[in-house]
């Protein structure tokens, strides 16, 4: 840039104007900007006085410093163009001779030199450093220590809804948290593919009415009623009488030579391969012999009194009765009836797992159960005697473990999100399912503990095998004894003390669920069934 | 056109408006804008009450500039051949009769057309052709005026019962309306003092006519920033009740927004205002000053103007504050 030269000179004043406006006004911005922040401030600090606000502070911080950013952001807005800052030194006093003299760079004209000479012995008198001052606005200035003070005297109000902010932040949290469980159990259940669609919609029509409680509930306590409840919906849905039934039905075939490929498929659980096999089945009837038959029907009529589930059994008797009649189509519809009834059985089974599988999405997780003063999962799994790490759990394990085969699947399905995972610290108790868990002093992974039995009337009317005595009623009748094999005539059994312990406590949480109970003494309930694992 | 010659120009229009100012005491402004508009070219109306100086400011001009000058009093019975002149019946030598056209007081450098609102309009209309074509028709000829030409109308604010107020074209073809004031006790004790205390002045031409049109020339080229000429068009348009940036004051009160005229009287006069301060440019000060002299005649009120008291001048004042604003950047 040469000064000698008039558009270099003038060039020149121009861009040290600027560099001064740019100055001024990011100076300008940032006072208004700390204005806002302290006001935004001012108007967070009154309202958390009002309205229940989870560190207000913080809030303030981020709002305070995005509003900074933003005043700073904000000079590039305003950053002004060459014929702006030409505009400003002419209202100086130049009375357009610099935008004029600009205009006229490119052009030709007779007053071009004149204009120039003018311009630029002008431009020595006017003192833009002084025009342009970087200096705040006063009533700016003025604003900030005002808003200042104010902040100030704003902070030391008396804070009364500080705890009630810190609770409904946390039940909100916890909220989220749990509505992420809900989804996340919903995309497993539209995944599952072994499911029907009248199950799924089932299925996601409650996680969709959980969601909606969760969102109405008013504090975490109502949040994990509302997931207990459908976790307890979706446990009474779980029928594992069919599931037992497929598997019983698949080692009674596979002592059969003409059932063996038809167990296999039972036990690989493939629908197609079961499906294919029957269709085996009936051309493999056809070309039987008499024996042959009359082997099968032992077969069948064994798995039928060895299954639970009526459909099932009724099936493999109807095929029993069909082979004896010797009518092909007869044998085809019960062999068909059976597929059915199989295929019955084997949905049941991708629903008990879909239902495992949101009932395990759903598990409250462990910070809320210590925020109730409780510790929901350590020592769980000590308590079930595994002492494996997955078996943790939640209250819902321990008792789901204990009513259905304790350690053999429930306990697992429990397990894996608690921190004390195997490794108890002996501080087990309550969960916040409000069942009853029992906690190990000092398990360690994969160690196990041998609990004392005790005697439990539990099997009490147990299973058994029914058995039929025939007789007339009269007076000179003899007496028979049939013995039967099944027949459990024990009127208890021995159960590990845990165990029995743990069903208590869930008895009792139940109970105290189900009815009004003062909050002290639950308190005292819990505590004791806590006691009861030392 | 060397940078000499237009330094001159600024010392010659100074010099002729300080020995105006020898003559006619006061009235600095008066003076100024009728300076402005005879190096623009165009017609001035003068408004003010009688005694204040407006023919001997005419006539001091027509000298200091070296300028024919001839004044016409308008009056009711005044007819159109008695300003643009007639054809009358001559014989010559050989004693054969022709007509020959006797030129009218119109033919004339400066022309002091003294109440134009007391003729009739047919009067009045006979001035429009001189005044803008700068050319006289009569019959079946017509005469170009010799260059610079130019009218000042006087009008008289006092007395309306028996006037004919001037249609709307005629005002548009003035380029400025002056209204020219009561002089203060300084100026009036200066007026005594040359008229009644036989204080003569000698006053010297100080630029001829072809100088006149020269300047005239070089005036027309000086540079106006597109900023300013953009202030100057907004203003005109501001006038109009339906412009969108019109000030209150214009939608309330306007009947009828000034014509293109005004913006070419604006931008032109502004330009000779401004090398009259010294400067090369036109500034938005200059449009400020010669606005309400090329405005005030060129917009019409409506009745609520008149009813609420409304002036020209205050309408034109507020619009050129608001289009400033928004010329801003």
């Amino acid at each position: 840039m040469n000064l000698n030269k008039p558009y270099g000179k003038i060039s020149y004043v121009l861009r040290k104007a600027r560099n001064r406006i740019i100055l001024s006004i990011t100076l300008r911005n940032v006072t208004a900007g700390l204005c806002t922040a302290l006001a935004a401030g001012i108007i967070l600090e009154l309202l958390s006085r009002l309205i229940p606000i989870y560190r207000v502070y913080v809030l303030w911080g981020y709002a305070g410093a995005g509003i900074f950013l933003l005043s700073l952001l904000s000079v590039f807005l305003f950053l002004p163009k060459k014929k702006a800052v030409a505009r400003l030194l002419d209202s100086f006093g130049l009375q357009e001779r610099i935008i004029t003299s600009l205009e006229l760079e490119k052009e030709d004209s007779e007053y071009k030199e004149l204009l120039l000479e003018d311009t630029v012995s002008k431009l020595d008198t006017v003192n833009y450093r002084e025009k342009i001052k970087l200096l705040p606005d006063k009533k700016l200035l003025a604003a900030v220590i005002f808003l200042t003070l104010a902040f100030g005297a704003t902070v030391l109000l008396p804070q009364p809804l500080l705890e009630e902010a810190r609770q409904a932040h946390e039940l909100n949290a916890y909220k989220k948290e749990q509505k992420k469980k809900v989804e996340k159990a919903e995309k497993e259940v539209e995944k599952n593919t072994g499911l029907t669609q009248v199950q799924k919609k089932d299925l996601l029509d409650k996680l969709e009415a959980l969601k909606q409680e969760l969102k109405k509930s008013q504090d975490t306590r109502a949040a994990d009623k509302a997931l207990e409840k459908l976790a307890k919906k979706l446990e009474q849905k779980i029928d594992k009488t069919k599931e037992a039934d497929l598997k019983n039905l698949a080692e009674k075939l596979a002592g059969n030579k003409t059932a063996q490929a038809l167990a296999d498929a039972l036990k690989s659980e493939k629908k197609e391969e079961i499906g294919k096999e029957f269709e085996n089945l009936k051309n493999k009837l056809k070309s039987m012999s008499a024996a042959e038959k009359n082997d099968f029907k032992d077969t069948l009529s064994k798995a039928a009194d060895s299954l639970g589930d009526s459909e099932l059994k009724d099936s493999l008797n109807g095929l029993g009765g069909a082979l004896n009649s010797g009518d092909e189509n007869a044998v085809n519809k019960s062999v068909d009836k059976l597929n059915g009834a199989v295929n019955d059985s084997l949905s049941q089974k991708n629903m008990n797992n879909a239902l495992a599988q949101a009932q395990n999405d759903l598990q409250p997780n462990a910070v809320n159960a210590q925020n109730q003063g409780q510790n929901s999962g350590q020592g769980q799994g000590a308590a079930q005697g595994q002492g494996q790490g997955k078996a943790q759990g939640q209250g819902s394990g321990t008792g789901q473990g204990s009513g259905q085969g304790q350690g053999a699947g429930q306990g697992k399905g429990a397990g894996g999100s608690s921190a004390g995972s195997g490794t108890g610290n002996g501080d087990g108790g309550v969960t916040p399912y409000g069942q009853g868990g029992i906690a190990n002093k000092a398990p360690s992974a994969g160690q196990e503990k041998e609990y004392e039995k005790v005697f439990t009337p539990s099997r009490l009317g147990g299973q058994g095998e029914t058995s039929v005595i025939t007789g007339k009623g009269n007076n000179n009748g003899k007496s028979e004894t049939t013995i039967t094999n099944n027949a459990d005539a024990s009127l208890g059994e021995l159960m590990p003390y845990n165990q029995v312990v743990g069903q208590y406590s869930e008895r009792a949480m139940e109970s105290m669920d189900n009815s009004s109970i003062p909050g002290g003494m639950e308190d005292i309930i819990k505590n004791y069934f806590a006691s009861l694992q030392d | 056109m060397e940078d000499k010659e237009i330094l001159s120009i600024a010392d010659t229009i100074k010099a002729v408006e300080n020995e105006v100012g020898k003559a006619i005491i006061g009235q600095k402004d008066v003076i100024r804008q009728v300076l402005i508009a005879v190096f623009t070219g165009g017609n001035v109306l003068l408004e003010g009450s009688p005694g204040l100086g407006k023919t001997q400011l005419v006539k001091t001009l027509s000298k200091v500039m070296d300028l024919s000058f001839s004044r016409i009093q308008f009056t009711p019975d005044l007819m159109p051949a008695d300003v643009v002149g007639t054809n009358i019946i001559m014989k010559d030598e050989k004693g054969s009769s022709k007509f020959e056209f006797q030129k009218g007081p119109v033919f004339a450098h400066m022309v002091l057309a003294d109440e134009i609102n007391r003729a009739t309009p047919k009067t009045q209309s006979a001035l429009l052709e001189a005044m803008q074509e700068h050319t006289v028709t009569v019959g079946n000829s017509t005469y170009q005026l010799e260059e610079p030409f130019m009218v000042l109308a006087t009008q008289n604010p006092l007395e309306n019962e028996g006037t004919y107020p001037l249609p709307e074209a005629q005002l548009d073809r003035f380029l400025f309306k002056l209204m020219v004031p009561y002089p203060n006790l300084e100026e009036l004790k200066g007026i005594i003092g040359v008229t009644v205390n036989n204080q003569t002045s000698v006053l010297q031409t100080i630029i001829d006519r072809n100088r006149i049109l020269e300047i005239r020339e070089i005036l027309k080229k000086v540079p106006m920033s597109k900023l300013v000429e953009e202030y100057a068009l907004r203003v005109v348009l501001a006038t109009h009740a339906d412009y969108e940036k019109a000030p209150e004051l214009s939608r309330k009160y306007i009947r009828y927004g000034a014509s293109p005229r005004a913006a070419q009287a604006i931008i032109s006069t502004a330009r000779v205002r401004a090398v009259m301060e010294g400067r090369y440019n036109v500034s938005f000060e200059d449009i400020k000053y010669v606005a309400p002299s090329a405005l005030r005649h060129r917009f019409f009120m409506n009745f609520d103007a008149v009813a609420d008291g409304i002036t020209p001048e205050g309408i034109i004042e507020e619009i050129l504050t608001g289009q400033l604003d928004t010329a801003k950047v």
